[in-house]
């Protein structure tokens, strides 16, 4: 089996991959650096390629990320050397496998298997001298979909429990990545989130002077050539994409593991590895959610109840039980102030209340100049039906007499229990005396239907003394007088009827005062 | 230098209170003193470095922890022993010989167990383990070297008397294997692949037995509930970091590089002899009813009864602790 496969890597004696029509493949290059230069350090790899396939001719395209995301959607590449960030963007969308190797890039004779982003500002800026310095400051980055020119940066400042640049802040320069430098040194920007490495490379070809940047935050991390201000990060990996046959998949592999180290033009040298372990490159893709990952909500209600149920249950039972006290604070209150307000056992205002409205309602009568009646009202003979049948008895009486007084009244009307068996009514809404009259016979009236007790059936009667606003008197002191007068004298002259007050004449007395 | 004691339960209470809400201003902090940071002893060993790669990123922050660097798991114990630190990054052998001393210790948190950390180095002219045979061999003093002695004894058929064995401490392997004079050294990370680069060759490793080279972080009985809020917090730490090591292998080994003193590579190298337990793992190994780590301690007692390191076997009696462990899903 392994000896078969073996020929099978063999160029020539393979089914001609035209069968599977790819006899041309064409590799995408992300150009962090200038196209020509990116060309020419990649080209070594191309044409190794190219020889270890035998009739299959490969070659680069160098183009920015978006150009890499367009042309892969299009089948137009058939393998993408770029950002680990574009990588898991594009598995995620278009599924694919893993990546076949991850490129080992060389630094001055050291093999450098990761990547880092840098932060840099030029170097007279003096405001700017930490990450925190950062917020609210015009920031150039290379792409959105660059880990070391943009993604990096980000997770350093989301990591510091830093606020993220928003949109306005940050203008994407392109790439090559050496844009970014330019717009930090021309001013357009104040901070530029770079790939490490790209400020040492554009000293070394002199075109940076190596002290007109500064860079922010920067790791210490001596085993790592350049200038870092993040964490460090896979090298790009080698994809492969899904329209691509296994067999030559596998070939291409195979040729770029046994890969020697190839000469990039610049007296360095780069070669392929083992695909390495881009999951942490995932874990701040998702965390910041950045494409493919800002689909989910950024923290749904799903996510605040994940986090914190226990602290929202212990909430909302707090809540829940501070709102029944409340609750029944508030009922209680209403209880105790009713109770205060009203007799217990019919249900009237009582005395308190009473005067406190006849004092309010005199006093817009006194602005509107209207008329008001007070009717003071006795039950005749009550003492004896207490005597007689009890005080339960009594209190039954006393209860009927109060639903009946109720019914006999207006709604704008407000009846009273004052003492015993003493009651009183305030009239508004009448123009005069017969008005006050009428209302007074109507409460006589419905006072004599017979009240059922335990023991035997009572029949009442009523004594009612009439008082009018502003005509005799002006509070309830006057009033209620004025009206027991009236009742007093009806009362000596023989009970169950209604007398309104008239004011004794200076003369000797005339008639009996009498029902109107 | 004796340490204030710790605060009170309520103490902590009003303290957390204040901070949270200003209006209860009326409580006052009398009689709650600052309390005193938990402090670590821990000596250079690629398994305790979680640790202070945590405090590097800032994972321990404000709370009440503060590791100190020993230079040998010797000064460890006796900080421990004089109640000069709280707890210690210690081997198992190590934390029963401090219990039978007469500190009592609870192992809270494994860092690491050794499957291939510890190995046997020998010339090339030595091919297999009975040409061991009338052999000089270097091993530190003490019992994980007694113990991977014995285990290579057993492997190779060979009697102690077969062997020379030379006591050397683990500061001077290097430079005795260079003077020439050892033909086979017992050696852990990081010496070995100094001295593996120098052309020795793997003859034996901690693979080769079940796991009794293990690592952990032991502190005072008395302070384990007293501190547990101080204890999970490190916990917490060494997870986050083992965790940064697993998703972010690459930049992890450059931060380690630099304190370890080695390059990312050789620190990557040094871990691949490391089983690093995850938070799962280590409630495996502390909690529950069968602690799994039980068995392998009472083998190595039994062990080191043997060698005449420890004067009477220890009845394991609270040696073991999941309260530091997070509680839930530690992602």
């Amino acid at each position: 089996m392994m000896a078969l496969s073996a020929l099978w890597l063999l160029p020539g004696t393979h089914p001609a991959a035209a069968a599977s029509g790819d006899t041309d493949l064409t590799i995408g290059v992300v150009k962090n650096h200038s196209p020509d230069v990116t060309l020419r350090q990649m080209q070594t790899l191309a044409d190794y390629l190219s020889a270890g396939l035998g009739d299959t001719r490969v070659s680069l395209r160098v183009m920015d990320l978006d150009e890499i995301d367009a042309a892969s959607a299009r089948h137009q590449l058939d393998f993408l050397l770029t950002s680990p960030s574009q990588y898991v963007q594009l598995k995620r969308r278009n599924g694919l496998s893993g990546a076949l190797a991850t490129l080992v890039a060389g630094e001055g004779g050291k093999p450098l298997s990761a990547i880092g982003g840098a932060i840099v500002v030029r170097a007279d800026r003096n405001d700017i001298r930490t990450l925190a310095d950062l917020a609210t400051r015009r920031i150039a980055a290379a792409a959105p979909q660059s880990l070391g020119g943009y993604q990096a940066q980000l997770w350093a400042l989301h990591d510091a429990g830093l606020p993220l640049p928003n949109a306005g802040q940050i203008e994407f320069a392109g790439l090559p990545q050496d844009r970014v430098v330019d717009l930090v040194l021309r001013g357009k920007a104040d901070a530029g989130f770079v790939l490490g490495g790209i400020v040492e490379e554009m000293v070394r070809n002199g075109r940076l002077e190596p002290d007109a940047l500064k860079f922010i935050n920067a790791q210490a991390l001596p085993d790592y050539p350049y200038t870092v201000s993040t964490y460090l990060y896979p090298q790009a990996p080698f994809v492969v994409l899904p329209h691509v046959s296994e067999s030559l998949s596998r070939r291409v592999a195979a040729l770029l593991l046994s890969m020697p180290a190839q000469p990039d033009g610049s007296g360095n040298h780069y070669a392929f590895t083992i695909p390495a372990d881009y999951a942490g490159v995932e874990e701040i893709m998702r965390e910041l959610r950045l494409p493919p990952f800002d689909t989910l909500p950024r923290f749904g209600l799903h996510d605040v109840w994940h986090q914190y149920q226990w602290e929202m249950l212990a909430a909302s039972s707090a809540a829940f039980v501070i709102a029944t006290l409340v609750l029944m604070l508030l009922l209680r209150n209403r209880e105790i102030r009713y109770m205060a307000q009203h007799d217990a056992l019919t249900g009237l205002a009582n005395r308190a209340l009473f005067t406190d409205l006849v004092a309010s309602t005199i006093a817009a009568a006194r602005r509107d100049h209207g008329v008001l009646a007070l009717l003071l009202i006795d039950l005749d003979h009550f003492k004896s039906v207490n005597d007689t049948l009890g005080h339960a008895a009594g209190d039954v009486v006393l209860a009927q007499f109060a639903s009946r007084l109720r019914s006999a009244i207006r709604e704008s009307d407000t009846a009273a229990r004052i003492g015993g068996d003493e009651f009183m009514v305030l009239l508004r809404n009448v123009h005069d005396a017969a008005d006050a009259l009428r209302v007074a016979e109507k409460i006589r009236a419905v006072s004599k239907q017979p009240v059922v007790t335990e023991r035997q059936t009572v029949t009442l009667s009523v004594s009612i003394g009439v008082a009018l606003y502003p005509e005799h008197g002006s509070g309830l002191e006057d009033l209620s007088r004025r009206a027991d007068e009236a009742m007093y004298q009806m009362k000596t002259a023989g009970r169950d009827a209604v007398a309104l007050y008239r004011p004794a004449p200076p003369q000797p007395p005339a008639d009996a005062a009498s029902a109107a | 230098m004796a340490q204030s004691p710790p605060p009170s339960a309520a103490c902590k209470v009003r303290r957390r209170l204040l901070a949270a809400l200003p209006a209860f201003g009326l409580l006052t902090l009398q009689g709650c003193t600052p309390p005193a940071p938990l402090v670590i002893a821990a000596h250079t060993w690629p398994g305790y470095e979680f640790m202070f790669l945590a405090r590097d990123l800032g994972w321990l922050g404000t709370s009440g922890v503060s590791l100190t660097r020993t230079s040998s798991a010797t000064e460890s114990i006796r900080e421990l022993e004089q109640g000069r630190v709280d707890g210690a990054a210690l081997t198992l052998d190590e934390v029963l010989r401090v219990r039978a001393s007469g500190t009592a210790l609870t192992i809270v948190l494994v860092f690491d167990i050794s499957a291939g950390a510890d190995v046997v180095l020998a010339r090339g002219n030595i091919e297999a383990l009975p040409a061991l045979r009338g052999r000089r061999i270097g091993v530190e003093s003490g019992t994980v070297g007694a113990l991977m002695l014995r285990k290579l004894m057993v492997a190779a058929e060979l009697q102690d008397a077969d062997i020379i064995a030379e006591a050397l401490p683990a500061d001077e392997h290097l430079g005795a294997w260079q003077a020439g004079r050892l033909d086979a050294i017992v050696t852990y990370e990081p010496t070995a692949t100094l001295i593996e680069q120098t052309g020795a060759r793997r003859i034996f490793d901690s693979r080769m037995f079940p796991p009794l080279v293990i690592d952990v972080l032991a502190v005072r009985r008395e302070i384990l509930h007293a501190r547990r809020d101080d204890l999970r917090a490190l916990a917490r730490a060494h997870f986050r970091a083992l965790r940064h090591f697993t998703r972010h292998r690459l930049d992890a080994a450059h931060r380690l590089a630099a304190r370890m003193k080695l390059s990312p590579e050789g620190v990557l190298d040094t871990y691949r002899g490391l089983e690093l337990p995850d938070v799962a793992q280590n409630r495996d190994l502390l909690g529950g009813t069968a602690p799994r780590l039980a068995p392998t301690l009472a083998e190595v007692s039994r062990l080191m009864l043997e060698l005449g390191s420890l004067p009477h076997a220890d009845k394991l009696a609270g040696i073991v602790s999941d309260v530091a462990l997070p509680q839930g899903n530690f992602q």
